[in-house]
């Protein structure tokens, strides 16, 4: 049976004694805090250290976001104490597992590759318009997980990490899912959302008007963004998208600088023996009672099968 | 101040001839993968289709590549080829081993390469071609630039969305050649973002530039909103700066451009802008310059990149709301 993580981006929950004590009386075994995508959103080291403290009993990860080189040296400052108090830290650039492999190797033996890193073809709303045409070989190679090939495993075998593969749950990844955790990978679905792309700028904070560097966690505001016209490259403008169209493409749920889909599919498959974790994002339950029942459908449907 | 190497992209003869009379220093181009088998539709080892929206991106055979990489080399040009596909199955490598073969056999002078197991197989292999680190593998800081040299890579291209600050910092640490993009380009990662252009439907074009209805908390809030539009443009004006950053590469893009001759128009204009600035003159004398004299600037872009607020490096609402 996989176990169950809890992917947290209110820390003030994270501080309530009776919130972690039903999160662990429903069944969740690890806790998720910290950013894939923005440095801004990692809380102040003192936080940081208050809420590992808190987190008895569960396995917790750490999440650190794609770093620009301004912020390298801020962010990496606080891989030493992560190191010591998370049980695993997840990635999202390869400069940073670099230097994690470089200076803390002995420190933390478990890395999980983040939504940033990991990235496939699937993940695209329209890849089915995109593939149509091609082989099968061809749709087979695109429907796969960028880390789920030969060259990619000799690449990651400099590394001495166990490492933990985070992917959307979508069926067409099931094949790679099963590929990459023959290949040692530890596999946990996300069943919530599908990360789609990611930014250097806060959308968010430019549609708002609101400075970045005084960040007041506008981005943790969902924006559903519903496609109507379409980019023009050579005319340089926008034209409307067609009706018949427009009711083939989803709409995107953006959180800062962060663009994702809402998950569509259902959930067989997602408990699969190969599959390790279930990563719930809590920014899609009201609260934890809604988390039980979705642990519950899930470990239900796995009694079934 | 040093001189900055000008990189355009070509798909023909006829945009290789446009880009060398521009006097571009490098040129990119990619082989159609119809050329290694008949098996693939658009599917290519580079970052670009076969075709968009029905104008060829790439080089259309073996022979013509021959023939183009030729003509470049004629004029005194070094060349890119592409091989910056985001990922690959092992079980494509016969026909990749072909693709890469077909470059190297025609005289490509550098591959382009986006992914960091194909880096380390190409160097296995024994292609001792110096090897690009392409903007899909999106390098934000200097220890994957380590990396990357650790596996013989000579040149990277940084990701959209890094400043000046940050270049400067790049060329300070960085073992490698440092290469950007200067002209046109995504909002997001291009290296991850999956709002892929199609090369058949017109109506899904690329995601960031879009426009969009805004819903927040199931209320509509706004209509035609390019929420996601964080994508800058131009960065003639930055010109100078980056010159004394001591970049190496500015790359155009526009494999997929509808019209050749404008496109190699931009290479122009980065390579006159670089030549008044060596000269002493300051970013208003130039911009006034081209004003007057540059009757494309003034007929096409009007300034259109000005008007638009599309700088790359200068505080605009699109710069302003990156997260430094």
């Amino acid at each position: 049976m996989p176990s169950f993580e809890l992917r947290v981006f209110d820390y003030d929950r994270l501080l309530e004694d009776a919130f972690l004590r039903q999160a662990e009386k429903i069944g969740i075994d690890w806790v998720n805090f910290g950013s894939e995508s923005c440095y801004l959103q990692l809380p102040p080291r003192p936080l940081m250290e208050e809420i590992f403290s808190r987190l008895d009993g569960f396995k917790k990860k750490f999440s650190i976001p794609i770093l620009y080189e301004s912020h390298f040296d801020k962010v990496t400052e606080l891989f030493g104490p992560v190191c010591e108090l998370a049980d695993t830290i997840s990635v999202n650039d390869f400069g940073a597992l670099t230097y994690l492999e470089t200076h803390f190797k002995n420190q933390i033996s478990s890395v999980s590759i983040g939504n940033i890193l990991f990235f496939s073809y699937a993940e695209c709303p329209w890849h089915d318009h995109i593939i149509r045409d091609e082989s099968e070989r061809v749709q087979g190679n695109l429907l796969t997980g960028n880390f789920d090939n030969e060259w990619m495993d000799d690449f990651m075998a400099r590394y001495p990490f166990r490492f933990e593969m985070e992917m959307p749950f979508l069926k067409k990844l099931r094949g790679s899912a099963s590929s990459l955790k023959e290949k040692g990978y530890a596999i946990s679905f996300l069943p919530d959302i599908v990360p789609v792309s990611f930014a250097r700028a806060c959308h968010s904070s430019r549609y708002w008007g609101l400075p970045v560097d005084k960040c007041l966690r506008n981005c943790r505001q969902m924006v559903t963004l519903s496609p109507t016209h379409r980019w023009d490259f050579f005319e340089a403008d926008v034209t409307e998208i067609r009706p018949v169209i427009k009711g083939q493409m989803p709409d995107y749920l953006v959180w800062g600088n962060s663009i994702f889909l809402k998950n569509r599919e259902d959930d067989a498959g997602l408990m699969d023996e190969h599959i390790d974790k279930v990563i719930l994002d809590m920014r899609f339950y009201k609260d934890l009672n809604q988390v039980a029942e979705r642990i519950e459908r899930l470990s239900d449907s796995q009694v079934t099968a | 101040m040093n001189r900055i190497n000008i990189m355009a992209p070509t798909r023909s003869l006829e945009m290789s001839r446009y880009q060398c009379d521009a006097r571009a220093n490098e040129l990119y181009l990619g082989l159609d993968s119809g050329a290694i088998s008949e098996e693939f539709l658009n599917f290519t080892f580079n970052g670009r289709y076969n075709k968009m929206d029905g104008v060829s991106c790439q080089i259309d055979s073996v022979d013509d590549l021959h023939k183009v990489i030729r003509y470049i080399h004629g004029r005194g040009v070094k060349v890119n080829y592409t091989a910056n596909i985001h990922y690959l199955s092992h079980d494509f490598q016969k026909e990749f081993d072909e693709y890469i073969e077909a470059g190297v056999d025609a005289g490509a002078d550098y591959l382009i390469v986006s992914n960091l197991g194909i880096i380390q197989y190409l160097r296995k292999r024994g292609y001792t071609l110096p090897i690009v680190a392409g903007v899909f593998l999106v390098t934000p800081n200097v220890e994957q630039t380590k990396l990357l040299a650790d596996l013989g890579v000579e040149r990277v291209v940084l990701p959209q969305g890094v400043t000046l600050k940050e270049i400067a910092m790049f060329k300070e640490k960085s073992p490698l050649e440092i290469e950007m993009f200067g002209h046109f380009g995504g909002g997001n990662n291009c290296g991850r973002c999956m709002l892929l252009h199609s090369p058949t439907i017109n109506d899904i074009g690329p995601g960031c530039r879009a426009a969009y209805d805004i819903i927040i908390e199931d209320e509509k809030e706004d209509e035609k909103n390019y929420f996601l539009d964080a994508a800058a443009d131009c960065s003639l004006c930055t010109l100078p700066e980056l010159m004394e950053a001591g970049i190496d590469v500015i790359k155009i893009v526009g494999r997929e451009s509808n019209n050749s001759f404008v496109n190699s128009k931009i290479t122009e204009f980065y390579k006159i802008f670089q030549d008044y600035a060596l000269d002493g003159m300051t970013v208003p004398q130039i911009k006034k310059r081209f004003m007057n004299e540059e009757l494309i600037w003034s007929s096409i872009w009007r300034p259109r990149f000005c008007e638009k607020k599309r700088c790359r490096f200068r505080p605009t609402n699109i710069t302003k709301s990156y997260i430094v």
